[in-house]
């Protein structure tokens, strides 16, 4: 590909170059780097620390908002197949009454706390 | 080159003397520019140390993967230059850092002629004949096919040839 003597001239002059390229500066250490990478490394630690614990349980977050959203529907459910049932209808258990009173706000209540975490 | 366990200080310091002055040079002769050299250094190290290559590598596999981590940075740092210049529309569309040759004013010597070729050619030239890469690599440090490199070597020691000529 090459006249023979091309790249044997070509080497040798780089290779002089190469001989005279020094650093103008004192290049750092190698404790310096050594040290620096521990800094960033540490830092890099703490800041994923950090980050772990702003962050929500997400697994968490997500069961409690399907069960809340799992009682909000039995909640609107139950009532208005009572209400299309009518007068006719059985009337529903005393316990469930209750559980469908209080645990309706405490699911909206933790939905609406979930967005706004959220936003 | 897959991640490998923390490097051993004394290993480390072993390897930082034989490759320091190199690996400056390198990156002196590709970009041209002494200060930028010097970042470019501190960072290739500090990024090799956050991410050792693995623990049976050798030597030669080691320095590679640290010129390449260089090469990659000098590659980003020039990318980042041009979008700055695209901004300030001083910039000839289509052209990068990388692939733009540098038009200094000619000189009588070796530095002056490979100052003028394409950063890749320099680059090209300077593991393959200072550094005595093979083709495969400098594939890998520079990111090309190793089939490839046979060619633009070839073009980057003519060019280099006309240079030195045109410069005597």
């Amino acid at each position: 590909m090459n006249e023979p003597n091309q790249p044997d001239v070509l080497r040798d002059q780089l290779l002089a170059l190469a001989a005279e390229t020094r650093p103008v500066d004192p290049l750092p250490s190698a404790e310096r780097l050594l040290w620096k990478a521990e800094i960033r490394r540490r830092l890099a630690e703490q800041r994923y620390r950090e980050d772990q614990a702003a962050r929500p349980a997400l697994w968490g977050w997500t069961a409690g908002l399907l069960a809340g959203a799992a009682t909000v529907v039995f909640f609107l459910s139950l009532h208005l197949a009572q209400g299309l049932a009518g007068a006719s209808a059985p009337p529903l258990p005393a316990a469930a009454w209750l559980a469908s009173l209080i645990a309706a706000p405490v699911a909206a209540l933790f939905i609406m706390g979930w967005l706004r975490k959220r936003v | 080159m897959a991640a490998g366990p923390d490097l051993d200080p004394a290993a480390f310091t072993a390897f930082h003397a034989g490759t320091a002055g190199p690996l400056w040079g390198y990156l002196k002769r590709i970009g041209d520019d002494a200060a930028l050299a010097d970042d470019v250094l501190q960072e290739s190290y500090l990024r090799f140390l956050s991410r050792p290559p693995a623990a049976a590598s050798n030597e030669r596999e080691r320095r590679s993967y640290l010129f390449q981590i260089a090469t990659n940075l000098m590659r980003d740092r020039w990318r980042r230059e041009n979008t700055e210049r695209t901004g300030l529309a001083r910039f000839l569309p289509g052209e990068s850092g990388w692939t733009r040759g540098r038009t200094t004013a000619d000189q009588l010597d070796c530095a002056a002629a490979l100052a003028r070729l394409r950063p890749r050619d320099r680059a090209l030239l300077w593991l393959a004949h200072v550094e005595g890469y093979e083709h495969r690599e400098i594939a890998e440090i520079l990111g090309l096919r190793t089939a490839g490199v046979r060619v633009l070597l070839f073009r980057a020691r003519k060019k280099m040839m006309q240079n030195l000529e045109t410069t005597r």
